[in-house]
């Protein structure tokens, strides 16, 4: 299962619930305002830590690029629609929106 | 492989109007089939031909021209356009207003089925 | 997939509390609508979604449609495939007294797994 999400971590705790719930090895992309968890240096650094050490971790760059952001934690994979949409048809999609 | 998409939120007001499209055209880069894009709650904002937004992207036009070329089943749901005063009048052709039946029919004919919503 | 494949599994996945949005509502005429289609529906409940099957409401004062009712009728459609997650319910002060509806409490990892076996799964 593809696992979705388009909330900031710090404003809202999707990211959170999200990872209680997706099990380890189930991708995760991170889009909208989702992509704020791929920023290093913010307060959930441990939390996106833990993320990559249980799940592939993608971040969408038309919304990185949209958003100005720079500072991208190593081990997130920066990709484009055309990987979402390789991982869409890889895996059934849970958006934890 | 065959998609449906279903979109959840109006135009110019979050960005999941727009990533649904962004999504339906890469998949159709990909050589994908988009069976159906099913527009509720606020979602059937999208498909107001008067929308006029100047210098700007206008979402009901790009995807009235998307469906068009791509032959793209697009519906808003009639219980969303009955609550939000979307008539056929109001609607972009190609547009049918119908109910949530075809959201269940999208369901059961299509590979996937992607939610874009808040 | 044809359209004479085995129905569809469904899943409306209910993560938001009510009336604060519209999307308990749709998600609920989704279901019952669904629900008399071929699919192989199901509903779950997690985080501020336990909030919508929670006894006592009463949206007269805002001139909203009440939820509980139809929620309490889901299984005469037919609907009897409801989780609620269990951590999010205790972190909400909640046992199942408080509720509607007799789901079955799951923990993250039953939930995750009827998850995973869904084709679909439609947030709201």
């Amino acid at each position: 299962m593809l696992y979705t999400v388009n909330k900031s971590p710090i404003m809202f705790r999707n990211l959170e619930t999200c990872l209680r719930i997706a099990p380890a090895g189930d991708p995760i992309l991170l889009y909208e305002d989702g992509v704020y968890a791929a920023v290093a240096g913010a307060t959930t650094d441990a939390l996106v830590q833990e993320m990559l050490n249980q799940h592939p971790v993608y971040v969408l760059e038309a919304d990185v690029q949209a958003r100005g952001l720079t500072r991208l934690i190593s081990g997130i994979e920066v990709v484009g629609y055309d990987r979402f949409v390789d991982l869409v048809v890889e895996h059934n999609v849970t958006p934890w929106m | 492989m065959k998609f449906g998409i279903l979109v959840l939120e109006g135009p110019y007001q979050h960005e999941a109007a727009d990533s649904a499209y962004q999504f339906a055209q890469a998949a159709i880069a990909k050589g994908h089939t988009i069976e159906g894009i099913f527009f509720y709650t606020d979602g059937v904002n999208n498909v107001n031909k008067f929308m006029k937004p100047p210098a700007e992207r206008v979402i009901s036009r790009r995807w009235a021209e998307f469906a068009e070329e791509h032959d793209v089943d697009m519906v808003a749901c009639v219980a969303g356009a009955i609550y939000r005063g979307m008539t056929k009048e109001i609607a972009t052709e190609h547009v049918r207003i119908a109910g949530l039946g075809q959201l269940a029919e999208l369901a059961q004919k299509t590979d996937r089925l992607v939610s874009f919503g808040d | 997939m044809t359209e004479n494949s085995e129905p569809k599994k469904v899943m409306v996945l209910m993560r938001r509390a009510p009336y604060g949005t519209f999307y308990i509502f749709e998600g609920l005429q989704t279901m019952l609508v669904m629900g008399a289609y071929e699919l192989d529906i199901s509903l779950a409940f997690a985080d501020d979604g336990v909030y919508a099957v929670t006894d006592g409401q009463d949206p007269s004062a805002l001139q909203m449609k009440p939820l509980a009712r139809t929620f309490r009728a889901l299984p005469d459609f037919d609907i009897d495939q409801i989780y609620i997650h269990k951590d999010s319910l205790e972190e909400r002060g909640l046992t199942l007294d408080d509720l509607v509806v007799e789901p079955e409490v799951l923990t993250s990892e039953e939930l995750a797994q009827v998850i995973a076996n869904q084709d679909v799964v439609l947030p709201f």
